[in-house]
């Protein structure tokens, strides 16, 4: 069964029409891939999030989504800063550092959606005193948000 | 900067780590936390106590 239904699958492809403009990759990392299944519920979940992504590739052309596995790939996941499952680093023209862990279900379904429209325009909305000081910023900055589907 | 959107419930290691009992709760740099979505003024401003950086009035609020 699909987690989109027909409807909200074609508000979301209408939203992308509008809204994409560059190109959008979905890096995806699961433990594992392929034919070697992973039994106990990380395993599901990673599954779970994978259907979610593809789903929401589907629905643009501009949007791709590349599967990774974190054992059998480890020079992706080091490339894009990967070290848990299930993750995906959403990238546009450049990487703008975002990863997420988990599944984007619930209400952070909506985060994903502003997340790849965001990368896809390559700006945001932020306000001209957040980028002065973002650009007085001389150490690196982690941030970490914390979040549930409900 | 770069920035990890976390499923609590996923990883209850991270959960526990961080004390994450409301959500969403906001980490930067394991120095500065806070909890519940904020301004983006309030929320540069926590960016700049975990960047030791000396952060003028915002001007837009």
């Amino acid at each position: 069964m699909p987690f989109l239904q027909e409807q909200d699958a074609a508000f979301v492809r209408t939203r992308f029409a509008q809204e994409l403009r560059g190109d959008v990759a979905l890096e995806f990392f699961a433990p594992v891939t392929g034919g070697l299944a992973l039994p106990g519920q990380d395993g599901e979940i990673a599954e779970y999030a994978r259907q979610i992504l593809a789903e929401v590739a589907a629905l643009s052309p501009k949007i791709r989504l590349n599967v990774h596995s974190l054992m059998a790939d480890p020079e992706a996941a080091k490339a894009f800063g990967i070290t848990r499952t299930p993750a995906t680093a959403v990238i546009g023209a450049q990487d703008y550092g975002v990863r997420f862990y988990g599944m984007p279900a619930g209400y952070e379904f909506a985060t994903l959606l502003d997340l790849i429209i965001a990368v896809s325009q390559g700006s945001t909305a932020i306000a001209p005193h957040t980028r002065e000081l973002l650009t007085r910023l001389s150490q690196d900055i982690h941030v970490q948000v914390f979040v549930t589907p409900t | 900067m770069r920035t990890d959107i976390v499923e609590a419930g996923e990883f209850p290691d991270l959960a526990e780590r961080y004390n994450v009992y409301a959500v969403p709760k906001i980490v930067i740099n394991d120095t500065v936390e806070f909890v519940g979505a904020q301004p983006e003024p309030h929320f540069m401003r926590y960016v700049a106590q975990a960047a030791g950086v000396q952060e003028a009035p915002p001007t837009d609020e």
